[in-house]
């Protein structure tokens, strides 16, 4: 009884995938179409908070250091800078290397230093802040901590450009879920109103089905798998096809942006994420199979 | 088999369309239902196959009273009542071997199981060979012995038909008549509506009046 329920629901997808064939590519394209819409989304998103973690890390404060500073009072201050909890780690530049750090930065113009006698430059540390603390407030907070300690010169850390970061951070974060949500919301709109239209070319069948003493269940497994399946499929599709943009854009156009994207990697995404994308086309399907009936098998 | 008591159907506007309509039909009956159009005889048989419940009053079907027949019970009732219609209504992109399969598949009958009953029903209406056609390629007769075929496949105890030859010629109409009185003299009840008189006169059967929406005689 059950192994034949098993066999009917698979044979009856089958010879509606081959009945309907229009139909059914017309699902899965409007599966495909209303996924890629935020799959695209998405992989802007993932690549833009890519390129925000990246510029994050450019958040540190520059301690420069008093010139008379001996070595170990150097030690101790570091110490201290690391002992506050915000802090991630330090680095020392020396008077040497800061020297070099400017002269790289002004190569093929090297007679602006030419003339120094003194190394004017101070020693400095750079501090690095944990990913969590990289907060306007925070990093205002830290820096006061130590403009306060001894042998400290000057503190300085880009103020400015650290709130406006963190608001556009906010923005791409915020803005990110509304419009995840809104999307998604469309897609099992559109999926269920084109499932819905499936159900209604074949209320005939339905009705002959309901006459001949056919269970709701009967009715709905096969509904319900075929719209999984083509959930799938249209997820699929929509992968697919973005993969295909992603590939056309890496090989064709990603060598001219290459200066404006600042050489960051655009990466596509990772396997889980097409995993869970296909999962959600599933989930999609049979949701809207599950919907779509309403009235329609009302017995 | 089939009892009405006091059944009265109305749409939600209009005048009523069965209006206090009491009647047994007893097991093995052939009883066809007559009446212009508009008398109620479609409502009636919706009433039996359970399309639709009464406004008022109870229809019992072997025994089950069906106004007090919770929802989830009712597809396992529809199982007993085989029902033709005057359009078949057979879904053309299925084979006659898949149309003819409906009510048993509902069962969860095996596949084998399946297609052994389906080919020992078609060669009992006289299609045994068109198994693999569609329902458009056959004519307006072959289709309705093939909607008959379906409504008998499962062997339900009994079998409405609604206006089953109004769409054919009057050889045909024979045909399928004498079908039905074969289904009859297997030992299924059977309700027919016609508003064919010659068809009434000819065969000698219980006859059930129905005008607007009352039984006459």
């Amino acid at each position: 009884m059950f192994t034949a329920r098993i066999a009917h629901i698979i044979r009856k997808v089958l010879r509606n995938f081959g009945a309907y064939p229009m139909v059914h590519c017309l699902a899965v394209m409007t599966i495909g179409i209303s996924l890629f819409i935020p799959s695209a989304y998405l992989f802007i998103y993932f690549n833009l908070t890519g390129l925000l973690t990246k510029f994050g890390e450019e958040v540190h404060i520059s301690v420069y250091l008093s010139d008379f500073l001996s070595d170990e009072a150097t030690d101790t201050l570091e110490e201290k800078i690391l002992a506050i909890k915000e802090v991630d780690r330090v680095e020392y530049i020396t008077k040497e290397e800061a020297l070099v750090y400017l002269s790289e930065s002004f190569s093929g113009q090297a007679d602006v230093l030419e003339g120094l006698e003194d190394n004017p430059l101070p020693a400095s540390v750079e501090v690095m802040l944990k990913e969590e603390y990289r907060t306007p407030d925070d990093v205002s907070l830290v820096a006061s901590k130590i403009e306060r300690m001894n042998g400290v010169e000057d503190v300085v850390y880009a103020q400015e450009w650290l709130a406006r970061f963190h608001e556009a951070v906010k923005i791409v974060r915020i803005g990110g879920i509304a419009v995840a949500i809104v999307l998604s919301l469309a897609a099992v709109a559109i999926v269920s109103n084109t499932i819905r239209l499936i159900v209604y070319a074949r209320k005939d069948e339905i009705e002959i089905m309901r006459l001949v003493g056919a269970t709701r269940m009967f009715i709905t497994a096969p509904l319900v798998v075929e719209g999984m399946i083509q959930g799938a499929l249209g997820a699929g599709l929509a992968v697919g096809a973005l993969w295909g943009l992603y590939r056309l854009f890496m090989e064709h156009y990603y060598s001219e942006f290459g200066l404006f994207f600042g050489a960051v990697d655009i990466t596509f995404f990772p396997h889980i994420v097409i995993l869970y994308i296909v999962l959600g086309g599933i989930l999609l399907g049979m949701l809207g199979g599950l919907f779509s009936f309403g009235k329609s098998i009302r017995v | 088999m089939i009892r009405l008591s006091h059944v009265y159907k109305n749409y939600g506007m209009g005048p009523d369309a069965l209006s206090d309509v009491s009647l047994h039909v007893e097991k093995g009956e052939f009883v066809f239902v007559t009446g212009p159009s508009g008398a109620g005889k479609t409502t009636l048989l919706r009433l039996l196959f359970l399309a639709e419940r009464p406004t008022k009053g109870q229809v019992f079907i072997n025994g089950v009273d069906v106004g007090s027949l919770p929802r989830r019970k009712i597809p396992y009732l529809r199982r007993a009542v085989g029902v033709v219609f005057q359009d078949f209504k057979l879904l053309p992109s299925l084979t006659v071997l898949d149309n003819v399969s409906f009510p048993l598949e509902v069962m969860g009958m095996g596949r084998r199981e399946i297609i052994r009953r389906v080919r020992r029903v078609l060669k009992f209406v006289g299609l045994e060979d068109r198994e693999r056609a569609y329902p458009l390629e056959l004519s307006g007769g072959e289709q309705q012995r093939i909607a008959i075929a379906r409504s008998v496949v499962n062997e339900p105890p009994i079998l409405l038909a609604d206006e089953p030859t109004g769409n054919l010629d009057s050889e045909l109409t024979l045909d399928i008549i004498r079908l039905m009185e074969y289904i009859h003299g297997r030992g299924a009840t059977v309700l027919m509506t016609t508003h064919n008189k010659d068809i009434v006169e000819r065969f000698h059967k219980r006859v059930l009046s129905l005008k607007g929406g009352r039984i006459v005689s």
